[in-house]
């Protein structure tokens, strides 16, 4: 049961503060599970989480949020963490929604963003490059992992173009894995 | 109300890379085929979503819900876009868990994770454009908070975004004081 207030507490929270979408979702999630006594999990499992949380379809928050919750509590985890994750979203939008056309009230709010913006970006880009480093993927067994660094570097370039859909790069990826890895 | 449920639920399954290949997907539906709020509107909704906490593509189907239906249209279109999320992961999680020391299944996760930290960075990467092109010296309080990150690590992300909203109002406040002046 405490495990389930904990993920209560930890999404709940999350949900609040994840500037930035989905991904912030992911670098929070990654961060802040430590504080919590009775969460735990293995970095290598998390890492995982984390692969398949993005590689996934739909919203990559929620799929953090079911994949964390059902690992480390099976089906009832997931159940409460999607939940939780969800619930300040609806908190917060619905008050908005219902406020939507007196838009003079979100001029104030658009510019305190507009300094949280730049901080959301710093926060997605250290978890990208945790990850890569978590990963091995610059370097491997004390040599530069040039397979890895060639994927990932032609990823960032094809759909930072938005030259590619995603899907195409996780399944050459996949692929290319399956023969050269 | 279940039509629209269907649009939200349907896309779910399909929209890989996140949140916003969901949401051009939904506009597609929601502005052009249904033809059930204007273009404009739509914009306004994804920009607000944008900077809010949480799974955009979830705050986005909260907003549409609430503007369709009410309070009861947001629960709807929330459990729209959360569902397939849960339905996929906790389907994957259960079966990949006997997997992990699988050397198949290896071979093709390090094939996809440098793709993964494409995706990541990219969607960091898109957020510090935007910064970027709004007002250059708001990239300096990236650089401080990447710093921040790599100097301190295991710092709580939530302190962080913390000091940065604080920060926001701090700047709000001057400007307008200089604006009455």
């Amino acid at each position: 049961m405490l495990i389930l207030f904990h993920l209560f507490l930890l999404f709940f929270k999350i949900g609040f503060l994840s500037f930035g979408g989905g991904y912030s979702i992911i670098a929070m999630v990654q961060t802040e599970a430590m504080n919590y006594s009775s969460i735990n999990i293995d970095s290598t499992i998390m890492n995982n989480l984390i692969s398949i949380a993005s590689t996934t379809p739909g919203a990559v928050g929620i799929n953090m949020a079911a994949a964390f919750g059902y690992s480390v509590y099976g089906i009832a985890g997931a159940i409460v963490s999607v939940i939780s994750v969800v619930l300040p979203s609806l908190i917060i939008v619905v008050f908005l929604a219902s406020i939507f056309n007196r838009i003079e009230k979100f001029s104030m709010f658009r510019e305190v963003l507009e300094v949280v913006h730049p901080t959301v970006a710093a926060i997605i880009i250290y978890v990208a490059l945790s990850f890569a480093i978590n990963n091995n993927l610059l370097y491997l067994a004390g040599n530069i992992n040039i397979k890895a660094i060639i994927i990932g570097l032609v990823s960032i370039f094809l759909m930072a173009r938005r030259m590619v859909n995603p899907i195409v790069l996780i399944v050459i990826g996949g692929v290319f894995g399956f023969f050269f890895f | 109300m279940f039509k629209y449920f269907l649009i939200f639920f349907k896309y779910g399954f399909f929209a890989f890379g996140g949140g916003y290949s969901m949401i051009s997907l939904i506009e597609k539906d929601i502005v052009h085929k249904h033809k059930l709020m204007s273009e404009t509107k739509f914009t306004d909704i994804v920009s607000i979503s944008s900077s809010l906490p949480g799974a955009i593509a979830l705050n986005v189907g909260i907003f549409v819900g609430f503007f369709l239906k009410g309070f009861r249209g947001a629960v709807i279109i929330a459990a729209a876009v959360a569902l397939p999320s849960f339905i996929i992961v906790v389907t994957i999680v259960a079966l990949l868990s006997g997997l992990y020391d699988n050397i198949i299944f290896l071979k093709i996760i390090s094939g996809i994770k440098p793709v993964v930290f494409a995706l990541i960075f990219v969607a960091g990467f898109n957020i510090l454009k935007k910064v970027f092109n709004k007002n250059k010296y708001l990239v300096l309080i990236f650089i401080i908070v990447i710093s921040v990150l790599f100097l301190f690590k295991g710092i709580s992300m939530s302190i962080i975004i913390f000091t940065s909203v604080l920060l926001g109002i701090i700047i709000h406040k001057i400007n307008s004081f200089a604006q009455n002046k």
